[in-house]
């Protein structure tokens, strides 16, 4: 259907079809990306990071569950980097295999926020009216709302654990996906390609796959870059207050909080795995601020 | 403005809504979280007529609401306290860490965001922009370690744990208002440059005022009220952050005892709390709207 209207437009008008000139413009702003030195490093160190997720089971010298008891809380050592925790396990290869969790909890959890918010935006943008009023109503009443705060009270009754944490954070945290993409739904809705697939007779759900769709994913991608370092903090706080991952897992809150008790004999155990945190987070950062800077400018105000 | 006060209060509501449904229908049966199983039926009804829990939903609610707005919190099922007691004593110290974490992150954060600046991309910039990455990517749980390992432990200066004088504010409030720091680091700056190239700052250098005048008295002005409108609108991720903070200092404050309360299935409690949370944070998001308005005239109230 798009595809046979597409050959009858004349050849001028096959650019404002594709949605303006995004495409062309979007190799000009990945060299603007690549000048963004930090944002370079960031995705490096992510890159990194993906690596030493697969390969995890190669990398770490340990076992991240063996118990060791007659190397309980060793200090750092050739054998044992980030020395050992109170059960003798290796606390480097324990926050070698952290990273696979904290890379998963931060994509399922935003990839979810994406899915909620997305679709909520699209819907408001799209039909405008009483659905738009209501739509954001309750968009900007989850989005004022404490977020931790009610993934507690949600945690309290689900349970503890990792999905559970996930699915707290997700309820509470989409808010900004939905005004993101029904702030740039309006600003799209009235154009003339727009205008044109509904001549065409397009149905509503055609336009807003074919047409307003992939013009909305540039400001969704910066701003999903963006949530993934709040999802990582706030996945590891869940943690570390013991309503996450629990203990024989190696999530790098969970550590960090078991880590807690042995401050003063084993400091390390605590140590080690925040710096992990840390790490990721500034990585996500320094990327998701470049591609702010190189794709729209716009969403610094936000 | 009116239309604002009204959003507020239907949040509240709603929340309240959520959290009564919540809190009072999915976890197993509170009677007998209280009582455990070896009670006889007639004592079970009996309680139940006492809570109100025999009555339909709505009423229950109805009951619940209006006792809350009379002031009447419940009691919590773990220490038989009023629930109203206990918020009142721990509501201070939670506020003053909050404000106390705010006032650090501005004092340090507008300077440092104004002078990062006015000499963009100078080695200053840099560091500054790198430093205030840095805070707002360190988890909270950690800087709190980190801090408690070398003031508390290593160089024994600060205490480290529960409300000792006010020597125990420094190291949590610090530890709140870091990450806080970066962000407002970020936004001053980004502010300030905005500023800086519009044209009534033109205008000010035109009209022959010193440099210094131009940047302290127009443009930090006109700078500074998306910073005040953010500090009051991030408010409700402060209180986040405070309870994770509050946890790692043992701090008696609300965030701690929300934590507790959630341990212990402690329900009165938590339901209390959050629409305690909630309220303040409609309170924080109107009077950041009023800042705004009072700062910037050209702010209108409608809609």
């Amino acid at each position: 259907m798009v595809e046979e209207r597409r050959k009858e437009m004349e050849p001028g008008e096959e650019e404002s079809l594709e949605g303006g000139s995004w495409s062309r413009s979007a190799s000009l702003r990945l060299s603007a990306l690549y000048q963004h030195k930090l944002a370079v490093f960031g995705a490096l160190v992510i890159i990194l990071t993906g690596l030493t997720a697969i390969f995890a089971p190669y990398l770490a010298p340990h076992d991240p569950l063996e118990m060791n008891f007659n190397q309980q809380l060793a200090s750092p050592s050739w054998n044992y980097p980030f020395g050992t925790d109170y059960q003798g396990r290796c606390v480097f290869s324990r926050v070698l295999y952290g990273s696979r969790i904290a890379l998963a909890i931060c994509f399922l959890l935003v990839g979810i926020q994406a899915g909620i918010g997305v679709p909520i935006g699209l819907i408001a943008g799209y039909a405008g009216g009483k659905t738009d009023e209501f739509l954001m109503r309750f968009t900007d009443m989850v989005w004022s709302l404490p977020p931790l705060v009610l993934a507690l009270a949600f945690v309290m009754i689900l349970g503890a654990g990792i999905v559970n944490v996930i699915i707290a954070l997700s309820i509470v945290s989409w808010a900004q996906f939905a005004r993101v993409t029904r702030s740039k739904v309006q600003s799209i809705k009235n154009e003339e390609f727009v205008e044109a697939a509904r001549a065409a007779g397009d149905s509503n759900l055609g336009i807003l796959w074919h047409e307003i769709l992939p013009n909305v994913l540039a400001p969704n991608i910066v701003l999903a870059t963006l949530a993934l370092p709040t999802a990582l903090l706030q996945a590891s706080a869940m943690s570390f207050l013991g309503f996450g991952a629990q203990p024989p897992t190696p999530e790098w809150g969970a550590i960090l909080s078991a880590g807690r008790e042995y401050l003063r004999v084993a400091p390390w155990i605590a140590s080690f795995p925040g710096l992990a945190i840390m790490i990721v987070v500034l990585a996500f950062n320094f990327l998701g601020d470049g591609l702010r800077d190189a794709f729209d400018p716009k969403l610094r105000r936000g | 403005m009116l239309k604002r006060l009204f959003t507020v209060l239907i949040t509240v509501l709603t929340v309240s809504v959520v959290i009564f449904l919540l809190l009072r229908i999915v976890p197993e049966d509170p009677i007998e979280l209280m009582t455990g199983p070896r009670v006889s039926d007639e004592a079970v009804a009996k309680l139940k007529s006492r809570w109100g829990l025999d009555k339909p939903l709505h009423m229950q609610y109805f009951t619940w609401i209006s006792r809350m707005v009379q002031g009447d919190f419940g009691v919590s099922i773990v220490t038989q306290e009023k629930v109203s007691r206990l918020i009142r004593s721990r509501l201070p110290y939670t506020l003053g860490l909050t404000t106390a974490g705010m006032i650090i992150s501005l004092l340090l954060g507008v300077p440092a965001g104004v002078i990062s600046a006015l000499r963009q991309y100078s080695g200053l910039d840099y560091s500054v922009t790198f430093l205030s990455f840095l805070w707002l990517s360190m988890p909270s749980f950690w800087l709190g370690i980190l801090l408690m390992l070398f003031f508390g432990l290593y160089l024994r200066w600060l205490p480290i744990s529960g409300y000792q004088g006010w020597t125990s504010f420094i190291l949590p409030a610090f530890t709140l208002g870091l990450p806080q720091l970066g962000r407002i680091t970020r936004l001053m700056r980004t502010e300030m440059l905005e500023v800086k190239r519009e044209e009534f700052i033109m205008a000010c250098r035109a009209k022959g005022l010193k440099e210094r005048t131009v940047i302290f008295l127009h443009a930090l002005r006109n700078s500074i009220i998306p910073i005040v409108v953010f500090q009051f609108l991030y408010l409700p991720w402060l209180i986040g952050g405070a309870v994770v903070v509050e946890t790692v200092f043992s701090w008696p404050g609300m965030g701690r005892l929300l934590y507790d309360s959630i341990v212990t299935q402690d329900f009165p409690v938590v339901q209390s709390l959050i629409l305690i949370i909630a309220i303040l944070t409609g309170i924080s998001n109107f009077l950041g709207d009023l800042v705004a308005a009072y700062l910037d005239p050209r702010i209108r109230l409608e809609g």
